[in-house]
């Protein structure tokens, strides 16, 4: 069931909607924070795409570098 | 005296836990199983005998010491160490590993009794006790790697031991008390000790022993090695070192650079590992901010923590336990089998990612606001940063790859009830304390003024783990998410594994042949002096050749006419 097509599409499309719903809350809300940018239109949204797409992508790249075989050590 | 003495060490809980693991080897497995369950709630009816504030001190050889001392930060530590030790109890009911039990009592007890110490001899022998048992439980965990992993964990810990025993003698000398207070790393005495915790605190470049042992451990061990060695140093550099501004630094980097190897990491438990050194970041950077507030939020961080990564290590332990392997690249849709590991999985996940109604989220954000509180803007980014991070590697790939992602068919059973019972327990002491934050704050060491569940809070931490995750479905849907291939990675640890050791073993084998020269050496020289003593003194030789008694009284009275002249001279 969790691996059909259908499931795996509702999943997303609710995250869709969800993302959509806690950003359009930056519209009719103003947020009070310690600092000025933390107070910018959709700051945490951006800031956790950005942050977790330059986590995987930069693993990955380091991956190069520091991959070995499991018995490298033995 | 004597009897407010014995009463008090009666009631230790450390003492009643290290006492219990040591009765315990010697019993038969149902007893055991009994003790077992029971020793956390004895050490626990110990600890709530005594009063909230105590400090207890003696004279001993020569010394003023504090065994126990009991305050806000103490308290609160030790609660949760009791908690953690029966948690691991119930996990362990299956069990028939004799040692790995019995060992796991002396190992919390250990903790315990260092949390409660109030001067640096009596810390310093619960830290060695910690260091033993630790690795007693590594060695127990008989995987191919537990020996060798085991005996790194040993080296390492006792350098961290004899660090904290230099710098107890040199502050003895310096100051003339022994007892464990606030100290500065500008001294060289107060600068040993801080790396000594440093060193058990995993602070990065000293990580590596973490990584190494704790996935070499069973699957019972390693939920008990999470709960306390590491928590043990943070509460020791919130007693000594709060406040110590480059702790907010190290913890800052503590924080981010262990998700990239967990991204990458194909053993789960090991994922577990990099993400545990990870949270210690917030913790340490909550003591290097060092207010009230701060130290409130790692204390508060510290409690949710070891129960939401008790849980996780507890949910892939019973992966292990089922399947044999927590490797990613060979896990998938056990969902079907082992459902309810599975849900409890995910409240572990949801509760280090911090989603709202989850211990992380009461608990971290109290350190989040205490860093911005202080005007640390570019920490406060960088503690941000590592939470999308923490939600990559522990809120979704462990759950992820094990439960789900592509189904590798294993059939398995579900975890045995006792392992469900614990988790299930810890799952709802996570859903509690993020439901009922109060539960939490009123054991904190420090009045505060904090309210988790404001508007601005929950909206903007949804923000952040939603699009958060949303990356993960674009980078998951489009292929471009590293795939989890049978591999290792290489971290700081290659460096005492490979060229350190080559060396050493180069060393060795040089000193080997050195000793061989020598031997050589010692044999040739002691031929070629024979064989010049025959010479001399053998039976050819000039020594051995018969002279004239004559030649001799000739030479004698050459001799003594020459003295004469010379007197007269």
């Amino acid at each position: 069931m969790i691996y059909s097509k259908k499931f795996i599409n509702f999943i997303t499309y609710t995250l869709y909607a969800l993302c959509a719903a806690v950003l359009l809350v930056d519209v009719f809300h103003h947020k009070h924070g310690h600092f000025e940018f933390e107070e910018w239109f959709g700051f945490y949204a951006l800031y956790g795409f950005i942050s977790y797409m330059v986590i995987v992508l930069s693993a990955k790249q380091l991956r190069k570098i520091l991959k070995r075989d499991e018995d490298y050590y033995d | 005296m004597i009897d407010f003495f014995l009463n008090d060490f009666i009631n230790h809980p450390g003492i009643i836990l290290i006492l219990g693991g040591i009765a315990m080897m010697f019993m038969p497995g149902n007893m055991r199983r009994i003790v077992t369950f029971a020793l956390p709630l004895l050490a626990l009816a110990g600890f709530l005998s005594y009063p909230d504030d105590l400090i207890l001190t003696i004279n001993a050889f020569g010394y003023t010491l504090d065994p126990i001392r009991i305050d806000g930060l103490s308290w609160i530590f030790t609660l949760i160490f009791i908690i953690a030790s029966f948690l691991a109890a119930v996990y362990s009911l299956h069990s028939s590993n004799k040692t790995e039990q019995s060992t796991i009592a002396i190992y919390a007890g250990s903790a315990i009794g260092a949390v409660l110490a109030g001067d640096l001899l009596t810390l310093f022998i619960f830290w060695e006790i910690s260091a033993l048992s630790s690795t007693i439980i590594i060695w127990a965990g008989g995987r191919n790697q537990s020996q060798q992993a085991g005996m790194r964990y040993l080296l390492i810990h006792i350098t961290s031991g004899l660090l904290l025993m230099l710098g107890s003698i040199l502050h003895y000398q310096q100051t003339g008390s022994i007892l464990f207070n606030a100290m500065t790393i500008d001294t060289l005495s107060g600068l040993l000790i801080f790396l000594a915790f440093g060193i058990k605190c995993a602070f990065p470049l000293m990580h590596n022993w973490l990584q190494d042992a704790y996935p070499q451990a069973s699957p019972v061990g390693t939920v008990a090695l999470s709960a306390f060695t590491t928590k043990l140093a943070v509460y020791c550099l919130a007693r000594a070192y709060a406040g110590t501004e480059s702790l907010i630094w190290i913890g800052a980097i503590m924080t981010v650079f262990p998700i990239f190897f967990a991204v990458l990491e194909n053993d789960l438990r090991k994922v577990l590992s990099y993400s545990l050194n990870n949270q210690l970041g917030f913790m340490v950077v909550g003591v290097g901010i060092g207010t009230e507030l701060a130290l409130n939020g790692t204390a508060a961080h510290a409690f949710s923590h070891i129960l939401y990564k008790a849980l996780l290590f507890m949910s892939m332990g019973a992966v292990l336990h089922r399947v044999g392997t927590t490797k990613a690249s060979e896990l998938g849709g056990l969902y079907k089998s082992m459902p309810w590991t599975t849900v409890f999985c995910i409240i572990g996940a949801m509760s280090i990612s911090a989603f709202p109604l989850f211990s992380g989220f009461i608990s971290k954000g109290i350190i989040l606001y205490a860093v911005a509180e202080e005007g640390h803007w570019i920490i406060w980014l960088v503690l941000l940063f590592a939470s999308a991070g923490v939600l990559d590697h522990s809120g979704i790939k462990v759950p992820f790859f094990s439960f789900f992602a592509h189904d590798q068919h294993h059939k398995c059973k579900e975890a045995p009830l006792n392992m469900l019972l614990a988790m299930g327990m810890t799952a709802a002491a996570c859903i509690l304390i993020g439901i009922f934050p109060s539960v939490l704050y009123q054991w904190l060491p420090h009045e505060m003024d904090f309210h988790p569940y404001t508007f601005d809070h929950i909206i903007t931490q949804l923000q952040l783990l939603f699009f958060a995750a949303l990356a993960f479905v674009v980078l998951f849907r489009n292929g471009w998410y590293p795939a989890e291939i049978k591999s290792i990675n290489l971290d700081f640890d290659w460096l005492y594994r490979k060229p350190l050791n080559h060396l050493v073993a180069a060393m060795a084998t040089g000193f080997i042949s050195l000793l061989a020269g020598v031997q050589n050496f010692k044999h040739n020289s002691l031929k070629i002096m024979t064989a010049f003593a025959f010479q001399a003194h053998g039976p050819k030789s000039s020594i051995a050749r018969g002279t004239s008694v004559g030649n001799m009284v000739i030479w004698v009275a050459v001799l003594l006419s020459a003295c004469l002249v010379f007197y007269y001279i």
